[in-house]
This record gives C-alpha cells, structure tokens and sequence, in this order.
C-alpha cells in the first residue's frame, strides 16, 4: 500500500498565515487556561493536558503538517507558562502531532469515538513520559503515589476536557477544509 | 511498509523533528550556561497577563467550590459539635449524680462518726406514692439486703420515718409527720420528754406535734427535738427538728409543742436505714 504525504500549500499564501494565527491562538488559549485556571480551582485534582488535545484536534482535523508544527509550538508553551515536567515536551507534542494526523488521515474516521481513542493513547504516552521523567529526575519516588495523585488525575482530567478542544479545533480547521473532510 | 517509512524520512519531518529538538534542548543549554531564554521570557511575558485573567476567574470560581465545601465542612462539623455536646451533658449530669452521691456519702460518713455503733444500709427512693391522707416512700433496698419491718430511715439532716413494709428488693417507709406514728422524744436544751407523732391537720404543712410535756417545762421556740429511745424503735438523738410553737393542751393539763421537722421530705432521693445499733449506748 502507497501512501501519501500530505500536500502543503505555500508558506506565504493566506491561508497559511490565516491558520497559522487561529492554530497559535488556540494552542495559546489552551496554554494559559492550561496554566492558570485550573491549578486556581482546588475542585479540580490535577490540570488536564489542554494543550495536549489542541494539537491533537489540529492533527486530526488539518493533518500531520498541522499537528506537528503546532506541537512545537505547544511544546514551548508548555515550557515557557511552567506547565511542563520535561524539556522534551516540543518532541512529544511534535510526534504525537504527526503521527496522530497521518493515523487519522490514513485510517480512522474523525468521529468523537476515534477522538477519545487518540487522547487516551496520547495521555497514556504523556503521563509515560511523565513518569520517566520524574523517576530519572527525583529519588526515592513512589511510582504508586505518583500514579495515584498525579498520573491517574492528569490522565482522567486530559481525556474528560478534551471534549472542548475535539469542537474548538474543529472550529479552526473549518475555514480552510471542506466539511466533508472533517468527517 | 516502505510507504508508511517516507513519513520520517521526508524533508518535513526531519526539519520539524530537528526544529523540535533544538528547542527543546536549546533552552536547556542556554539555562546551564546562565543566559537567559528570551523566546520563553517574550512567550511568558504575552501570556501573562491573560494568564492573571483565568487566574482571576479561576479563583472566583474557587470562591464557590470553597463556599460549598465549607458549608458541607461546617454540617460535618456541627454533627460533630453536637455529639460531643450531647456527650458532655451526659457527662454533667453523671457528674451531678456523682456529686449528689458525694454529698450523700460525706454526710454518711459524718453520721457514721456521730453514731459509731449504728449499722446502716444506704437507700434510693425509687418511688414516692402520695394521697390526700399519706406518703408513703418506696425505697431501692429491701429484705435482700438486711432490711427490716420498723427499721428507722434517716438522713443526715434528721429522722425521716420508718419502714413499714418489706420485698426481696424493695421496702416501703413512711414518715414521721403520719398520723401512724409516735416516736419518743426529748428536748436537747433542758431535757424535757415528750412523744412526737403526726398528725392530720399539722401533716399538710409538714409538721409534727410534741405531747404528754409537763407545763411546768422548760421550752422554748427554736429548741431542738431528738429522739429519746425509750420505748420506741428509734435509738437515742436521732435528730427530729425544731420547736416552732408551744401550745396548752386543750384536753388535759400538759403542753403541746409544734415541730418543723429537720428532714425536708419533698426532696428527698437518698436515705439511709439503720439496720442495726447498740440499745445501751446514750
């Protein structure tokens, strides 16, 4: 089987620079609500990965080209507003970004079903990532209580409010695709 | 396979992966160096005040989540308040029962030294049946525990009665202010014998009589009245109460002496039974 890279269109034109402010708006959006209104809301047991499921949306909706460039920039974010664990958060949202968008272009619907289906293997991968990185970074970590009070929250968290950017993400993608494929 | 390969090995991804490395490590290097990383600080800098914003609006609706959580801490703690207040007024009012059994015993223990050679068999009045023509105490002690027909009840203010009847568990007293009894009696100033029983009319103001006193006596109000053991089933200075008034008897040529009694029926719960005493001591 043949498959094919996404085509692009040029740098310079509308479009481009037309997604390229609505895609950051949203991924900053997501950053600072990431890192600011939820850690104020005690309701709350941890922040869910907003920007996580920005790119994701970005990725599913408008392709690996999309999610991968948002994710860099969701990556920096994440490092910049001090939402992130690991400095290896640009590569992370970067692949996820991609191969998220070439899984979703290549082979699954882009129905709120395959959606959950994405964020729950991205957050699993995420809260991985996590966990590595705080094993190698502290000593004497319990992996349970970490599970319990950090990675299970964050995960659960993640998945539930991704819902807002399966729409919004949707959204933005609307003025530059077609509706049919956005299905 | 070598379809899905061309998707990291094409120019896009290799820049993008690149891009994404160097900036993930960039920051990092220039941190260890101790410069400064002006794309995180101008980033930082834009969001910060959007961040104030939902930090703000966060907060507000923390507000919230707090009112309701303390309200909900407030009920938990209320219940919890309540509980222990209702276990503290358990605890005063074992604490008075305490106290009230304290004085009791205390004052036991005064008549206990008082009179050295009386047996006694304490007693709570678990009953008290009253009628327009008697009162009759039930006491919590009976045969079981030594008690007998005719056996005196006292307290430590005076003489209370006596027992009149007698169960395994229980007996029954009457007291002095009856019309049933007689008790003899003298008076502690000046000597002068008499016999103290109740009376209808005088029963009614908790008081009793004094009779068979010669008029030539020395009497007066405020004398106290004890028993004399003669004759009786009461042993010597039990404490009856007080003169209140003298009166010529209208019957014969002897004097009449009201009493208070020393005991004050209405609120008795304790008593005491003498069970047994020496009948040759004073």
């Amino acid at each position: 089987m043949e498959y094919q890279t996404q085509q692009h269109e040029p740098l310079f034109s509308k479009k481009t620079i037309g997604r390229i402010l609505l895609f950051s708006i949203l991924v900053f959006s997501n950053g600072v609500i990431q890192t600011s209104f939820f850690p104020a809301v005690t309701l709350f047991p941890a922040s869910p990965d907003l920007l996580l499921s920005a790119v994701l949306g970005l990725a599913l909706f408008d392709g690996e080209r999309s999610g991968a460039i948002a994710g860099i920039g969701a990556g920096m974010l994440a490092i910049s507003l001090g939402g992130a664990g690991t400095a290896l958060l640009p590569v992370f949202y970067m692949m996820t970004g991609y191969l998220i968008g070439i899984f979703a272009r290549i082979n699954f619907k882009k129905n709120i079903i395959s959606w959950f289906l994405y964020v729950m293997l991205a957050a699993a991968a995420r809260g991985l990532l996590s966990a590595f990185y705080t094993v190698a970074a502290e000593s004497g970590v319990n992996i349970l209580i970490t599970l319990s009070s950090v990675l299970v929250p964050e995960f659960v968290m993640t998945v539930l409010f991704s819902v807002f950017n399966y729409f919004l993400s949707r959204l933005c993608v609307l003025p530059f695709r077609k509706n049919s494929e956005l299905e | 396979m070598n379809g899905f390969k061309k998707f990291f090995t094409g120019r896009f991804f290799l820049v993008t992966f690149a891009v994404a490395m160097l900036v993930s490590i960039v920051p990092s290097v220039l941190f260890a160096m101790g410069q400064g990383d002006y794309v995180k600080a101008t980033l930082q800098l834009i969001a910060s005040p959007f961040q104030w914003c939902f930090t703000k609006v966060g907060e507000g609706l923390n507000g919230y989540v707090i009112y309701f959580r303390t309200v909900n801490e407030l009920y938990d703690e209320n219940a919890a308040l309540k509980k222990e207040l209702d276990e503290n007024r358990d605890k005063v009012y074992d604490a008075d029962l305490i106290r009230e059994e304290n004085d009791f015993l205390r004052e036991y223990l005064g008549l206990k030294a008082e009179h050295s050679d009386f047996e006694f068999q304490d007693a709570s009045v678990i009953g008290r049946e009253s009628t327009n023509y008697r009162t009759v105490y039930t006491l919590s002690k009976g045969s079981l525990h030594g008690v007998e027909k005719s056996m005196p009840v006292i307290t430590a203010d005076g003489l209370v009665g006596y027992v009149t009847e007698v169960g395994p568990t229980y007996c029954r007293a009457v007291s002095v202010t009856e019309t049933a009894t007689a008790v003899g009696a003298y008076v502690e100033r000046s000597g002068v014998i008499g016999v103290v029983e109740g009376t209808y009319s005088l029963r009614f103001d908790g008081l009793c009589r004094m009779i068979y006193i010669d008029p030539d006596s020395d009497l007066r109000v405020g004398d106290k009245v004890l028993t004399s053991g003669i004759g009786s089933i009461y042993p010597r200075g039990l404490k009856i109460g007080e003169i209140t008034d003298i009166v010529p008897d209208e019957n014969n040529r002897t004097l009449t002496a009201v009493i208070l009694p020393n005991a004050v029926f209405d609120g008795i719960s304790k008593v005491m039974i003498i069970t047994s005493y020496d009948l040759s001591s004073d």
